[in-house]
């Protein structure tokens, strides 16, 4: 899955198990093959600005999608979504925080900084399957986004 | 006079509640005559025959009242009052001038300009020593249990300064404490969802993808697993709800109590399909609170109440109120499987339970919180049951800010 270098929906998500679930129920839809999978903050920032093991990479080709998880190790996922949004390059790429924390104050800092939703990771195994599921056909089949400019 | 009891004595010459006099005058007749005048008030009088040796008094002990002699040999009674008014300690010291001669005016202003307090002419007529001699007294005394009095205040004050400092301290502490405990509730609820996520969502996994190679007793053995996993997801949820309310800062308004518990009483009944228990609803008076915490209560009685009365054939519930002046209370009956009154200790408790899984299911929080939300709003819960009859759960509330 992580043969494509030009994927719709780059997930951001330390936890294995998690990750594996999500592309399960991202499978049944038929997009688990448009997947790129990160596993920490500093990779998902190499990967959409072509630095470190992705130099090099075409940076105007954007995800539809990007599933941020917040605990990230190396750099969080907050501070993820501070620098895409801060960044002309990729602030118009959705960012869609799913996080095992209800917290008020991750959820306001969230939207503060411009995140395009958040979603609690839900306990059971068919919730969270559907929210998956669900939020790749959303952003990555119905959702319209700009078109992306040249230099 | 009435004399005011003093303990306290910063004299050294003298018994405790006595006051000093001194009287100074060059002649020992003098001084043995006014002596015994001033005797009978009893208090410590002390003589001296020259200014010089008045002065070595009164820079060691407090004093009353000075009875001073105008006219001595080297140092009068004038050159002895203004040194001893140059003294910053003795200005107030009250002097009264006992002079023999005919004092002219101009003398006697002399005198008070230096801070006579009064004269008195020689031969002394003792009523007149004595009622004079006696105003300063009860002066000094009256100063000096003043004094004494400012002395405990501050004392006093102190004291409660710092036993308030103890109070801040402590009470700082234990919110320090408190805070760390509900951060911990909520970090350790909080990173045991995903390894739950992960048991529950790899079990499905495995029944979906390899139930058919299983066996009966490997079906079941899965199922077992994979309720229990679910059943610990809830608590693992419950648990981190009950954090989430429990430090919820109250936003209180009036409440439509009534309201409240209709609409949660139909939510619940929906989603029991095919259970609708009878229900008495009586108007219920307003009371004051956070919305939000108050409809949990009612959701988590409620369903206990729908949940405990599963088995009677009628299963009924009464919620009602009884109106006192500033609070009132609210009640839901149920005539479900009541409790045994010697385990009510343990109704409230975190993870408490008093039914078997089998029995009745459930995690024991629901209680937990709705204990924690009354006694957030300053109210309390208790409740009354019997096997047989059912149970009644109170709470009270405020009927205003």
């Amino acid at each position: 899955m992580n043969a494509v270098h030009e994927p719709e929906i780059l997930l951001v998500e330390d936890n294995p198990n998690d990750a594996e679930l999500a592309l399960r129920a991202l499978q049944k839809r038929h997009l688990a093959n448009k997947v790129f999978h990160v596993k920490d903050g500093q990779e998902a920032l190499d990967f959409l600005f072509g630095t470190g093991p992705y130099a090099g990479r075409d940076t105007r080709r954007h995800p539809k999608l990007m599933l941020l998880d917040l605990k990230l190790p190396k750099l969080d996922g907050l501070e993820v979504l501070r620098t895409i949004k801060a960044d002309q390059r990729t602030k118009n790429i959705p960012v869609v925080v799913l996080t095992s924390s209800s917290q008020q104050r991750d959820i306001v800092e969230s939207y503060h900084l411009g995140v395009n939703s958040y979603v609690v990771k839900p306990m059971e195994f068919d919730s969270f399957s559907a929210a998956v599921a669900d939020l790749g056909c959303y952003w990555v089949l119905l959702n319209q986004a700009p078109e992306m400019q040249d230099g | 006079m009435p004399s005011t009891p003093i303990t306290e004595f910063d004299g050294a010459s003298g018994p405790p509640g006595k006051v000093n006099i001194l009287l100074v005058d060059d002649q020992p007749g003098n001084l043995l005559a006014h002596e015994s005048i001033l005797d009978e008030m009893g208090e410590n009088i002390v003589k001296a025959s020259s200014g010089r040796e008045a002065l070595d008094w009164l820079l060691r002990e407090d004093f009353a009242v000075i009875l001073l002699d105008v006219n001595m040999p080297g140092m009068d009674g004038f050159e002895t009052a203004e040194l001893i008014r140059g003294r910053s300690c003795l200005e107030k010291t009250p002097i009264i001038f006992i002079t023999g001669y005919n004092t002219t005016d101009l003398d006697r202003l002399k005198g008070y300009s230096l801070g006579a307090a009064d004269y008195i002419f020689l031969p002394v007529i003792p009523q007149v020593l004595n009622s004079k001699v006696r105003v300063f007294v009860e002066l000094a005394r009256q100063t000096r249990l003043i004094r004494r009095q400012t002395e405990i205040l501050a004392r006093n004050n102190q004291e409660q300064t710092r036993q308030l400092q103890i109070i801040q301290k402590l009470n700082q502490e234990c919110q320090e404490a408190n805070k760390e405990l509900e951060g911990f509730c909520h970090t350790v609820s909080h990173d045991l969802r995903a390894p739950v996520r992960g048991i529950v969502g790899f079990s499905q996994l495995l029944v979906q993808d390899y139930g058919s190679k299983l066996d009966e007793e490997g079906k079941r053995l899965l199922g077992i697993v994979q309720s229990e996993s679910q059943r610990m997801g809830r608590l693992v949820d419950e648990l981190l709800h009950f954090s989430h309310l429990g430090r919820r800062t109250l936003r209180k308004s009036a409440l439509d109590m009534t309201a409240i518990a209709k609409s949660v009483f139909e939510d619940l009944v929906a989603r029991h399909a095919g259970r609708r228990p009878e229900l008495e609803l009586k108007p219920l008076p307003p009371a004051c609170g956070d919305a939000t915490l108050i409809r949990q209560v009612f959701i988590n009685l409620l369903s206990n109440a729908i949940k405990f009365t599963g088995r009677r054939e009628v299963a009924r519930i009464e919620i009602g109120s009884q109106s006192e002046s500033q609070r009132n209370i609210y009640y839901v009956k149920d005539n479900g499987a009541g409790f045994d009154a010697k385990h009510a200790n343990k109704l409230f408790g975190l993870f408490e339970r008093l039914h078997g899984q089998e029995e009745f299911e459930g995690t024991g929080v629901g209680l937990a919180l709705v204990k924690r939300i009354i006694h957030r709003h300053g109210g309390r819960i208790w409740a009354e049951s019997n096997v047989t009859e059912g149970t009644t759960f109170y709470f009270t509330l405020q009927n205003e800010e």
